[in-house]
């Protein structure tokens, strides 16, 4: 991941970049993201520009995967925006209404567009979560794999 | 007369506080956890996220717990609290193509890319009843395949039978950002209705209500003779665009359950003969209410098909009025509370016109004397 | 495209410190004013807020505005800085004309055909109408006006710097719609009071 980190003319990052880890951010979990914060070095402080609050994301969908628009229903979204004392402003987006998870989401979305830190949390943040997602994910595929059916055509012995 | 009564406070705190005992049951057992309801109890959970129309595991296992078990309590539950929350945007649509299936099979094309997925599914058990649950048992292991599945699960119906122009297509308005979502949640509902507000009334409809009425199209009420084309279940990524980052992002995963069926048309005038749709999508694995939905959804196309309407599951107004459980346990139930003066008048009436009636037939019976 | 684009003047200042009380203070307090007309309610103003508009008025809409709320901002009001802060804390709607508006954000200066245009409802649905919100800079209880009407035991005096005499005549042509008809709060910089389409307004200067 750091090794292909592609960066803007002006040094900020590309925006494939941040949407990969603000959507690994919101997948992971409170906890893991707490740990991941203590570990970094202390003092590290953000003000809140926006408190953490939750709400509802209306869900959409299109008739026939494809077709027109229509509102399915809402899930519960939790959001919040920090900033640093740097200046770079974070937005964490999570499901669900863990407001810690959104909280941390954006402290580290804020802290990995500081580019004395992308490189760095990229590699020891965001991918080994990454890594732990996908696993999980592949470990679920394997066993629904499992499930496929293989059909065999039964000779009938109707011609002779 | 008019008599205004006041009482019962007592009462009604003392009914709730029995209330919550009973909930808790025998103390000697132990207390349920929500974590084990939306682990243990994940389909009755669905049909709550479903009907409450809000997706959160956590909180519609509280309300099932808070509820004691009574699914349309729970949902009731679950459709105010969601009234307490702000509304941040409406999501990307999902793209169901792009699920991590779990399960997904089609009854018209055996040999279909990426094949058929049963996933965990009750379909092929002998509906037995399992006594080693009562103890804790061994479970199982699920198997595992070195195989994997495809990459690529295309939905069935875009790609099979489209090619030769057999089936509807599902038309997207050129300028659609423009036009706005029906949305049952901030409008009212009004007729005719469109098919957006339709499916999203079915989504968060009854699923005993739209069962029945999908039953009632294969016992030959509107018969359209259905095939399910696909039934997929599985993750698919909630993608939104908030306003301060200017992009999409994706913000985790909701479990979906699709279904698609083909259904035969006879063609009309402006029409060819050709296959048509009808659409079913549910929160979480619901497979029973998203096949129902998609049977309903295709009758109520009646009017966009030229079809003659001839059942009720192909009038909207008895179909879209009736389906919200919401709305008809509130109806239904209030007839319990006290209708003390209602009834005082009703009483009035029948005894006045059995006095009218005896001093007719009085007077009637001296004059024919 | 860069991921600090949208980092500009608005999307950096930060809302109600804590959104549920804050917030649930502010409707008070614009209740209290809407049904106890000219009674002056102190608001506690949001920590920061953008340079065009008043802590007051900024409350109001982090209060009251959300996604399905169309907030129209007269020229003096309008900047990137006040659009960006709304739609990022309440994700509403900047409309490009007061007649689409369900809050008009106006100052003492602005025109009356501002005001002619603003959504009064309809007989089915009178509260589909327009709430101004004026800047004003200065609201006392000092006998420019006097209020009668609903919410005022024999009347109320009120005075509010700079309104324009034909302002008030607006008011009055405004009240004569009802039960249709806008309602007006003036938001100084600490303090706001409300008229509402129910109430008559007699002008010192007219008696």
């Amino acid at each position: 991941m750091t090794d292909t980190l592609e960066k803007n003319t002006d040094g900020t990052v590309d925006v494939a970049t941040r949407q990969h880890w603000i959507s690994v951010l919101s997948r992971s979990s409170s906890n893991e993201l707490c740990a991941y914060w203590e570990d970094l070095s202390p003092g590290l402080t953000y003000s809140m520009l926006r408190q953490p609050e939750t709400g509802l994301v209306m869900v959409r969908a299109r008739a026939g995967g494809k077709g027109q628009r229509f509102n399915l229903g809402e899930a519960s979204v939790t959001r919040c925006s920090v900033s640093m004392e740097t200046g770079e402003v974070g937005h964490g987006y999570v499901t669900g209404r863990n407001k810690r998870h959104a909280e941390m989401a954006a402290a580290f979305d804020a802290l990995l567009q500081n580019e004395n830190w992308t490189a760095r949390l990229l590699e020891n943040v965001i991918a080994p979560i990454d890594e732990r997602l996908q696993k999980s994910k592949n470990e679920r595929q394997a066993k629904v794999a499992s499930t496929k059916v293989d059909f065999f055509t039964m000779v009938r012995g109707e011609d002779e | 007369m008019y008599v205004a009564v006041k009482g019962g406070e007592k009462a009604i705190a003392n009914a709730h506080k029995l209330l919550a005992e009973d909930r808790r049951g025998c103390p000697d057992v132990d207390e349920l956890q929500t974590r084990q309801i939306s682990e243990q109890l994940g389909l009755g959970v669905s049909r709550i996220m479903a009907e409450g129309s809000l997706y959160d595991k956590d909180l519609c296992a509280l309300a099932m717990k808070q509820a004691r078990g009574d699914m349309i309590e729970a949902i009731f539950l679950i459709r105010a609290y969601r009234t307490t929350l702000p509304r941040f945007s409406y999501s990307v649509p999902v793209d169901t193509s792009k699920m991590d299936i779990d399960r997904r099979i089609s009854a018209t094309f055996k040999d279909l890319p990426g094949g058929q997925i049963l996933g965990p599914t009750f379909d092929y058990t002998h509906r037995l009843i399992d006594f080693t649950l009562e103890a804790d048992e061994q479970v199982p292991k699920a198997n595992t395949s070195e195989a994997g599945l495809d990459d690529d699960m295309p939905r069935v119906l875009d790609n099979l039978l489209k090619g030769e122009g057999l089936i509807q297509s599902e038309a997207v308005v050129e300028d659609e950002d423009s036009q706005a979502v029906g949305d049952l949640t901030r409008e009212p509902l009004e007729f005719p209705a469109n098919r957006d507000v339709r499916l999203q009334n079915l989504a968060r409809g009854d699923e005993g209500f739209v069962l029945a009425l999908g039953y009632s199209t294969q016992r030959g009420y509107a018969r359209s003779h259905a095939f399910v084309g696909e039934i997929r279940f599985g993750k698919a990524s909630l993608v939104i665009e908030p306003e301060e980052l200017g992009f999409a992002i994706d913000i985790g995963d909701i479990e979906l359950t699709e279904c698609e069926t083909v259904n035969q048309f006879q063609g009309s005038k402006t029409e060819p003969p050709q296959f048509t749709r009808g659409y079913g999508l549910a929160f979480g694995q619901n497979e029973r209410k998203a096949i129902s939905m998609a049977l309903v959804d295709r009758a109520l196309r009646a009017r966009e098909l030229g079809e003659d309407i001839v059942a009720a599951v192909q009038d909207e107004e008895f179909v879209l009025s009736h389906s919200d459980n919401i709305q008809s346990t509130g109806f239904v139930e209030h007839i319990k509370l006290p209708h003390y003066v209602d009834f005082q008048s009703e009483l009035e009436l029948v005894r006045r016109m059995r006095r009218d009636l005896e001093e007719k037939n009085i007077s009637e019976k001296q004059a024919a004397e | 495209m860069s991921t600090q684009q949208n980092q500009v003047a608005g999307f950096s200042i930060p809302g109600f410190s804590n959104p549920i009380f804050d917030s649930t203070d502010v409707f008070r307090k614009v209740l209290s004013a809407m049904s106890r007309p000219g009674e002056i309610q102190t608001i506690k103003a949001p920590s920061a807020h953008p340079e065009s508009l008043n802590p007051t008025s900024s409350a109001i809409l982090l209060a009251l505005a959300d996604m399905e709320t169309e907030v129209w901002l007269a020229p003096e009001m309008d900047s990137i800085e006040a659009r960006n802060y709304l739609k990022f804390h309440t994700g509403c709607k900047v409309v490009e004309d007061p007649k689409d508006s369900k809050f008009a954000v106006v100052n003492t200066d602005t025109g009356i055909d501002v005001y002619n245009k603003l959504k009064v409802g309809s007989a089915e649905y009178p509260d589909r109408s327009a709430t101004v919100i004026m800047m004003v800079d200065d609201i006392s209880n000092d006998h420019d006006i006097t209020l009668k009407g609903p919410g005022i035991k024999v009347s109320n005096t009120l005075k509010v710097e700079h309104v324009a005499q034909e302002f008030w005549y607006w008011f009055e042509e405004n009240t004569r719609l009802f039960p249709c008809g806008v309602d007006v709060i003036f938001a100084s910089a600490e303090q706001i009071a409300a008229v509402p389409r129910t109430i008559k307004v007699e002008h010192a200067s007219c008696m």
